[in-house]
């Protein structure tokens, strides 16, 4: 159980503006409730304000223009009514650091949206423009039933609007203090919702990175809704994130322990302490002495109750592994035998399937039937086409669909809820989750690649890959010995920090733009390091590749579980290299790995960016090596 | 509270008896609230037809509460030729309401409880009536939420950080190294023995890089040209084997479209 205590304290460790608003969230929803009786009082009191305006309007009207038009518009505008788009705001839901959430109604639809007002002033003066930032990129394009909506961002000269999703149902953290630890059969709904939703995150390159109950909003039918996108990070190929965020009691060791990590693993600890929470009510590492409760966490040591059953200790004991290599991937998660169990099929839809890109022609129609719009189906089809996303056709598109995906589940629920009320009707019910379970487990067991008979095959290997060049110099001097080489070789760079360089040659001409890498000293162990080389797209087809990985549904990239050795071998310091040796066309052809042939010109261009690549790093390696 | 304005007080007279003829011209000329300059900013009044949404943008105003709460708060503008009177909608310490206008100069003014006031925290402007208006300059910028928000990223902490080597105060946003690559030139400087001391240790060689997809073994089922999928973090990573033979191996992964190719050369030294 949340303690009281235990509350405070979690309150106290969040760090930055996200617990402040979400606590004041909270506090304020009771005076919500009073505000919006105070405000119904209000509105009866103004409406006789208004009758009285509305008079003397038809009077003056009256005796200055017989116009219908424009006393119709004036007394419009007469109306005390805030309006920005095409929502008008109506009582406030409650008051973070950064502004408001106020509720807003689509003046054509009539749909419920929830409007969170951010203040310029504010968010620059708390230093968390950035985090705003990041929120609405990677939200915006979202479309999932488990992840919150933002529909529609207006900026002003003084407030930034987020119009989103609106969910009455309160934070998940709310539910678990006011229910104790959840029953199992809730507890695995509530937590095939998130992995769902995180699953979709990752698919789409995005890390949340601060998963937790008061970041876990519930709407109506008590489902799940991930909020707060603040902190979340777009992932790079070949790039680590560093930053250590999130609440300390949801973090992962290596994130605590400020060292570089790849970004899902990290979810999938927050998911495992969520899960902890759903079914013991408390936390797996607690403790209000934030370095006992640091030590805690980088020993991956929690008590496991005898209430929970044996395959959820496995799942949790594979979630909070300390070793990210070792961890569950959000794979594992899913295929585990307890998540498994009663899995609703819209939660993790066939890979190919893609809805964004599917028109709903009913949608469509019904945008037309509205008398605000007077436009054909043509015209809401050339804008849910369009570049402009922010179109207040596809606006209402978006809307309804919406609108509709959720009373589809509703359906779904009662249709399910009805079967099992009635288990002895008939053999349909019973064959019901046979068939379910095998399509499950047979699509997911098609395309992995990775089988355990393939561990009796032995391949003669001559030698082991190992990655970039390993020295045991003292730091500086690698770094030394490699800027001599550089400028030997007539290179140009940036220094990010000393032991971080951007390298490319010397353009020929200004207008050139030769292809970039970047080069990275880490340290293996306490006497050897190791210089890592990394190829850097251009803006353009790195933007390109970004764009095309975000919006295609891929499946997750697999981590192969690997044992984790230290690589002996390096490069020769005393061999010898000419200065200049052509390498061998054949050589280059009949060693590529790629079984598809790329369109000519596109796969020119990405080949000769590679081999580039291939021929600095050889020059300088052989350079050094000298 | 904005100060009341002896000497400008806008008072609205009816209109003459004369207008009621059904002319559909009004002359502005015979309400005393207009000015002559407010014309030659707006020479022509022109309706903007509702589905031009793109040629407005959304102000806010506001309306301070301070010690007594107006009744009423209105306000009135020269985006109309000053012809309405919005009232603003009441809130926790303000009232406030949004116009949506055309970029340029507004000017602009609180009735409040029946009176004309200017707000005195909001630029002003004289009037011609010896008085004073609110001004409002309205830059499209700021309707673009991402131009906004690099505007407030520069001047905030956090942009202070991106420019400055050495930031005098710690962000909350730690710029990542795609976006400090932007402000530094290409050069041929090297770092000092000082900068070394400065600067971090070199950062602990994450596991996920050991994971090398060539070193894995390949089911004997599938075509051995086909190598597990990559983690995202592997990708365009520089792989050697030992030089032998005089041979020098490489190799690095990349993605295309939605596959990835691992790329190997074979040079000779």
């Amino acid at each position: 159980m949340f303690s009281h205590q235990d509350r405070d304290r979690d309150r106290k460790e969040d760090g930055g503006g996200d617990g402040t608003e979400m606590k004041s969230k909270s506090r304020s929803q009771p005076s919500g409730l009073n505000r919006v009786k105070n405000l119904s009082r209000k509105l009866s009191a103004k409406s006789r304000k208004e009758r009285k305006d509305r008079d003397s309007t038809d009077n003056s009207s009256k005796m200055s223009s017989p116009g219908g038009e424009t006393s119709t518009k004036q007394q419009q505008e007469l109306k005390a009514q805030i309006k920005i788009g095409h929502y008008i705001l109506k009582e406030t839901l409650g008051v973070g650091t950064f502004g408001k959430v106020k509720v807003g109604i689509h003046e054509t639809t009539q749909y419920k949206v929830a409007v969170k007002i951010l203040n310029r002033q504010k968010i620059k003066s708390l230093d968390v423009v950035g985090k705003i930032r990041r929120e609405i990129q990677n939200l915006s394009l979202f479309r999932h039933p488990h992840i919150i909506r933002l529909y529609q961002v207006i900026s002003t000269p003084s407030d930034i609007f987020m119009i989103m999703e609106h969910v009455s149902g309160g934070e998940l953290f709310d539910y678990i203090v006011k229910h104790g630890r959840l029953k199992t059969a809730e507890a695995r709904r509530f937590f095939q919702q998130i992995i769902s939703g995180v699953d979709y995150c990752h698919r789409h390159m995005v890390v949340h990175r601060d998963l937790k109950p008061e970041n876990l909003l519930l709407d109506e039918q008590n489902n799940v809704k991930i909020a707060d996108f603040g902190l979340s990070n777009i992932m790079t190929d070949g790039d680590f994130l560093r930053t250590s965020c999130g609440s300390p009691n949801y973090a992962a060791p290596e994130v605590i322990s400020g060292k570089l990590y790849a970004g899902p693993e990290v979810d999938v600890w927050s998911c495992g302490v969520i899960l902890y929470a759903l079914l013991c009510g408390t936390l797996p590492f607690d403790d209000e002495h934030v370095p006992s409760l640091f030590r805690k966490i980088k020993s991956g040591v929690f008590p496991t109750p005898d209430f929970l059953e044996r395959p959820i200790v496995n799942l949790l004991h594979h979630m909070l592994c300390v070793d990210p290599m070792k961890r569950a991937t959000i794979k594992d998660v899913i295929a585990h035998e307890w998540f498994q169990k009663d899995l609703p099929n819209y939660l993790f839809p066939p890979i190919n399937e893609s809805e964004a890109s599917i028109v709903d022609i009913e949608a469509v129609r019904e945008v037309t039937e509205f008398q605000r719009y007077h436009v054909a189906e043509e015209e809401v089809t050339s804008a849910l086409l369009g570049d402009d996303p922010h179109h207040h056709l596809s606006i209402a598109y978006n809307l309804i669909v919406d609108n509709k995906r959720i009373a589809d589940e509703t359906a779904k629920l009662s249709i399910e809820e009805f079967y099992q009320v009635t288990p002895n009707k008939g053999p349909g019910p019973v064959h019901r989750h046979p068939e379910r379970i095998a399509a499950s487990v047979s699509s997911k067991i098609t395309p992995t690649l990775d089988n355990t008979e393939a561990s009796g095959a032995n391949r003669n290997k001559r030698a082991k890959w190992h990655l970039g060049i390993r020295s045991q110099s003292r730091p500086e001097d690698i770094m030394f010995e490699v800027f001599r080489a550089m400028k030997q070789l007539d290179m140009e760079w940036k220094v990010l920090n000393p032991y971080h360089v951007i390298v490319r040659r010397k353009p020929d001409a200004p207008a050139a733009d030769p292809p970039k890498m970047s080069l990275q000293l880490y340290q293996v162990d306490q006497r050897s390091y190791l210089l890592d080389f990394k190829s850097l797209a251009d803006e353009e087809s790195g933007s390109a590749s970004a764009s095309s990985s975000r919006h295609a549904s891929m499946s997750m990239p697999q981590k192969p579980a690997g044992i984790r050795g230290t690589r002996t071998s390096s490069m020769p310091q005393a061999m010898s290299m000419e200065a200049s040796i052509e390498k061998m066309e054949v050589h280059d052809f009949s060693d590529m790995s790629c079984d598809v042939t790329p369109p000519p010109s596109p796969g020119g261009a990405k080949l000769s960016q590679t081999m580039q690549f291939f021929e600095i790093c050889a020059a300088l390696i052989g350079t050094l090596a000298r | 509270m904005g100060n009341n304005q002896p000497g400008g007080m806008y008072k609205r007279d009816r209109p003459y008896d004369s207008e009621k003829s059904g002319s559909h011209s009004r002359s502005r000329g015979g309400i005393p609230s207009s000015s002559p300059s407010n014309e030659d900013e707006c020479p022509v009044q022109m309706k903007i037809a509702k589905g031009d949404d793109k040629s407005k943008f959304p102000v806010v105003f506001k309306w301070n509460i301070n010690n007594a709460t107006p009744r009423q708060v209105y306000i009135c503008g020269s985006w109309d030729g000053w012809n309405t009177k919005i009232p603003l909608v009441k809130s926790t310490s303000d009232f406030s309401t949004i116009v949506d206008l055309e970029p340029g100069k507004h000017e602009y003014k609180f009735m409040v409880d029946s009176k004309w006031v200017v707000d005195d925290n909001q630029q002003k402007t004289g009037n011609n009536l010896g008085g004073e208006n609110n001004v409002v300059m309205i830059d499209e910028a700021d309707f673009e939420v991402f131009d906004a928000l690099d505007k407030d990223l520069a001047s905030s902490n956090a942009g202070e950080a991106l420019r400055n080597s050495h930031p005098t105060k710690e962000s909350h946003d730690t710029p990542n190294d795609r976006e400090l690559e932007k402000l530094h030139q290409f050069g041929q400087e090297t770092p000092t023995r000082v900068d070394f001391n400065k600067a971090a240790a070199p950062p602990v060689l994450p596991p996920h890089l050991l994971q090398v997809i060539l070193n894995k073994d390949t089911p004997v089922q599938c075509d051995p040209n086909v190598l597990p999928e990559p983690d995202h973090v592997m990708l365009n990573h520089l792989y050697a084997l030992s030089i032998k033979d005089g041979v020098m191996v490489l190799s690095a992964t990349h993605r295309y479209r939605k596959k990835f190719v691992t790329t190997l050369l074979y040079k000779p030294i």
